[in-house]
């Protein structure tokens, strides 16, 4: 895997998960995403690319695929895909 | 000669002027282009590929004629699947045998702009003549969106038209804008394009690409390097590349090698890059997008993909579907078959006895009868993909699928085409059209026909009604003919989903399909767009595979009524002399003498044809699996559709009454015993083999017939053919010689 890590190592290592790891309707940002994958290059063209903010919704009966909101769009992305995908939770309190 | 010159022009001479609807999926394409044509459509394939060729003409306001063509929908021009590099193709007019568009329609959905203006760019790029079509504004407007089209308009540099195509807002200043905007030439001119500011790491390897091609054809040098970003993003190498002349396969190989760069890296860069681009440009537009859940579409999802509740429903709305296909098309198929009854009478009373009668009646006729009753199945299952697909359902019955299916090795987008295939292969294989990859769409067609079909019923009922005390009861609720009937389509579905997994791991190996699914907003469905695409549907199937069915019905009548040699039937017409001469029998009992000369004189045409010689050639290879040459004279038969196999052995057995729910054929199959040896022939465990052979073996010309239309290729239809016979002549010889070993009769 080639994640370009130069731009997120100063945060704190907790803060970058794999998205499959989200706790199911938490908002993130993406951080990055493996750039060697297919799937995770036809998501990209899709709208989902390093820097946008996304809310999982929720995940199929066998817990693969999730289904993610972006602006715009609601995608499905299957759970070994978004191991590839690291995101940081965003804190905030819409209400 | 004077005369001809003034005739008008045939359709076939006069070239009208082309303009190609582009867009995302889901994102109003196909409304818009119905709005345009309406009923003056056709539906066909593009040169050599299975992509569907959607074309259809539009009058403009002027009272000019143009040519419609709706590209196929995708997110990316670069050129990964056929859709792609057709939509890619057309576009620059070097399509096989395709007009370059003079006029490019891009639909954008509003309610997802930025994602939709990423496509409109990179057709921008590449310097086509486009007017926005501003798709869904009401949705955008639900989501809180106010979009202005005219700073949009600005900022593009090409015309903005807002429209709501669902409900036909928009269409007239479509229509207009259409008129104006000048034909061949890029309209997008005075503002900077994407391809004008690449970024630095993407901007020397398009530079020497550019200058490598040196093409001629593409008169600008925006063009030119759109051109050569294009064949840096598309794929080069692998299973399923790109048809790309080699020489500029080459030349972008050498500059991704120099460059040090994958194709997939200035994929990523591209996409990343132009998102970047869109983002100040839609600031420039003033159309921030609001990250808001549509309301409605929030709150049915909590239901339809609700983790236990999701799946109830889907399959209670899956159960809908099947049941109507199953029975609910009876009726129309019953209608048809009384028709083509009724013609058959008129035929029969308006002309001479004879064999060119008889070819009209039992070949022709009943060809095209064989034709017409798949109609009302293919239009009911079509009508329901028609109504989820526009609901938005489709998606999420995909999402729902998609781990279970692929565990089978199957597209999540299968689970309807093969639960069609139940009640019918024909619709089912038609239906694999929403299956993007090639190899995947395959295996659920070579798979679809194994799913035990409504054909096969009337094959299992005789069979269990002849061998089994049927409604014997077992465990109380249960009977051994529903238990049986049960491990009937236990078995097509345990094969099928074997055989699935084979295929995919072997001759169509491929890597799982990724999985690009959007859930779109949930919308009211357009009962237009499904009726025209009802229409297109019955079109394709009568002009297409209809005249392979008719063809291979009248082949399969002169099989099984033509002989070879002359046969003596001089026997037959003793009998009825010396029947009628006899003052015993009485009216009542002549008429029934007769019927019975008639049955046994059937019988022995058909056992001296060409199809009873096949039958008997056949039987020392279906001996081990327990069966005589009647049942090889059924068994080709029955290539015809399946249930033919009863008619069949009712007449060479020379049984009058050919049902399968009545006593006479099963009664007179009961009493049948082997000549030589005096045994009874059908026998359980041959009711067994028998039943496990038809659920195996692919007898349906028609199924051939749909395959070898959906494929392009007799290779296929014949692959399917020959693995489904070996498969059912394995299987029935596991099942009789096995149960001999246990000791069953």
């Amino acid at each position: 895997m080639h994640l370009p890590f130069a731009r997120i190592e100063k945060m704190p290592l907790s803060e970058i998960v794999p998205l499959d790891q989200m706790p199911l309707g938490t908002r993130c940002r993406v951080l990055s995403m493996d750039e060697d994958s297919e799937s995770l290059l036809r998501l990209m063209e899709m709208g989902l690319i390093p820097g946008v903010e996304i809310t999982i919704e929720r995940t199929a009966p066998l817990n693969s695929p999730f289904s993610v909101r972006l602006p715009g769009c609601t995608l499905a992305i299957r759970r070994e895909d978004a191991e590839r995908v690291l995101v940081r939770p965003l804190e905030e309190n819409k209400g | 000669m004077a005369v001809l010159s003034k005739l008008p022009h045939t359709a076939g001479t006069v070239k009208h002027r082309l303009i190609a609807i582009a867009g995302n999926p889901n994102a109003g394409k196909t409304t818009i282009f119905n709005a345009l044509t309406g009923t003056r459509q056709k539906v066909g394939n593009y040169a050599g590929v299975t992509v569907e060729r959607k074309t259809g003409k539009l009058e403009l306001p002027s009272g000019e004629v143009v040519e419609v063509v709706d590209l196929p929908g995708c997110y990316s021009l670069a050129a990964r699947s056929p859709e792609e590099q057709i939509a890619h193709d057309v576009l620059l007019g070097e399509a096989v045998g395709e007009q370059r568009p003079d006029k490019v329609v891009v639909v954008l959905d509003a309610s997802n702009l930025r994602r939709n203006l990423f496509l409109a760019t990179q057709l921008r790029d590449l310097g086509v003549p486009l007017v926005v079509a501003l798709n869904m504004m009401d949705i955008a407007h639900e989501k809180g969106m106010e979009i202005s089209s005219e700073k949009l308009a600005a900022a593009l540099g090409c015309p903005v038209v807002p429209l709501v195509a669902r409900k036909g807002e928009g269409i007239e200043n479509l229509l207009a804008e259409l008129e104006d905007v000048p034909c061949n030439q890029c309209n997008c001119t005075g503002v900077p394009r994407f391809i004008d500011c690449l970024p630095s790491t993407l901007e020397k390897p398009v530079q020497i690409l550019t200058e490598g091609l040196s093409s001629s054809h593409l008169t600008d040098a925006e063009t030119a390097r759109s051109e050569a970003l294009w064949l840096l993003i598309s794929t080069l190498e692998g299973d399923d590349p790109a048809k790309i002349t080699p020489a500029k396969v080459a030349l972008a190989r050498r500059v991704l090698h120099e460059s040090k760069l994958s194709t997939r890296q200035v994929r990523a860069i591209e996409t990343s890059a132009r998102f970047r681009y869109l983002k100040d440009l839609m600031t420039a537009a003033n159309a921030v997008e609001q990250d808001l859940p549509h309301r409605l579409t929030a709150l049915l999802d909590r239901a339809l993909l609700h983790r236990v509740l999701g799946p109830i429903l889907f399959l209670t709305i899956m159960a809908v579907v099947f049941q109507s296909i199953f029975s609910w098309a009876t009726p129309a198929m019953d209608g048809i078959q009384v028709l083509v009854d009724k013609l058959s009478i008129v035929t029969n009373q308006s002309l001479p006895d004879g064999l060119f009668k008889q070819l009209l009646l039992e070949g022709i006729i009943s060809g095209v009868g064989n034709v017409l009753v798949f109609l009302p199945q293919i239009l009911i299952l079509f009508f329901f993909i028609g109504l989820l697909e526009d609901l938005g359902y489709m998606a999420r019955a995909a999402f729902l699928m998609d781990r279970l299916m692929a565990k089978a090795g199957l597209d999540g987008r299968a689970f309807v085409p093969l639960l069609s295939s139940f009640a019918c292969a024909i619709p089912g294989i038609m239906a694999t059209r929403t299956i993007a990859a090639r190899k995947d769409r395959l295996v659920t067609i070579l798979v679809a026909p194994l799913m035990s079909c409504s054909a096969r019923l009337p094959v299992y009922t005789l069979v269990i009604g002849t061998v089994f005390s049927a409604n014997q009861h077992v465990l109380g609720v249960f009977t051994v003919g529903g238990l049986v009937l049960l491990s009937m389509y236990l078995l097509s579905i345990v094969v099928g989903v074997t055989m699935a997994a084979i295929f995919k791991k072997t001759i169509l190996k491929s890597p799982p399909p990724p999985l690009l699914l959007e859930l779109p907003t949930y919308k009211l469905p357009s009962l237009k767009s499904i009726m025209l695409n009802l229409m297109d549907r019955a079109k394709l199937f009568v002009a297409r595979a209809g005249t392979v069915i008719l063809a291979a019905t009248v082949i399969l009548w002169g099989v099984m009524n033509l002989q070879l040699h002359p046969v003596d039937t001089s026997a037959f017409d003793k009998a009825r002399i010396a029947a009628r001469s006899n003052p015993e029998l009485g009216n009542n009992g002549y008429e029934k003498a007769l019927a019975k000369i008639n049955c046994q004189e059937a019988a022995f045409k058909l056992e001296h044809s060409l199809g009873g010689r096949l039958g008997k050639l056949i039987e020392p290879v279906i001996a081990p699996l327990g069966f005589d040459w009647k049942m090889g004279v059924g068994i080709v038969a029955s290539f015809a559709a399946r249930e033919v196999f009863v008619s069949g052995l009712a007449v060479v057995n020379g049984v009058n009454d050919g049902n399968e729910n009545t006593s006479s054929l099963r009664e007179h199959l009961q009493a049948d015993r082997n000549p030589a040896t005096g045994a009874k022939i059908y026998t359980p465990l041959v009711g067994i083999s028998l039943m496990v052979f038809f659920v195996l073996a692919c007898q349906c010309m028609s199924t051939v017939a749909i395959v070898r239309r959906e494929t392009l290729s007799w290779k296929w239809p014949i692959f399917m053919i020959s693995y489904m016979g070996i498969l059912a002549w394995l299987g029935a010889f596991a099942v009789y010689h096995g149960g001999k070993l246990l000791g069953f009769s």
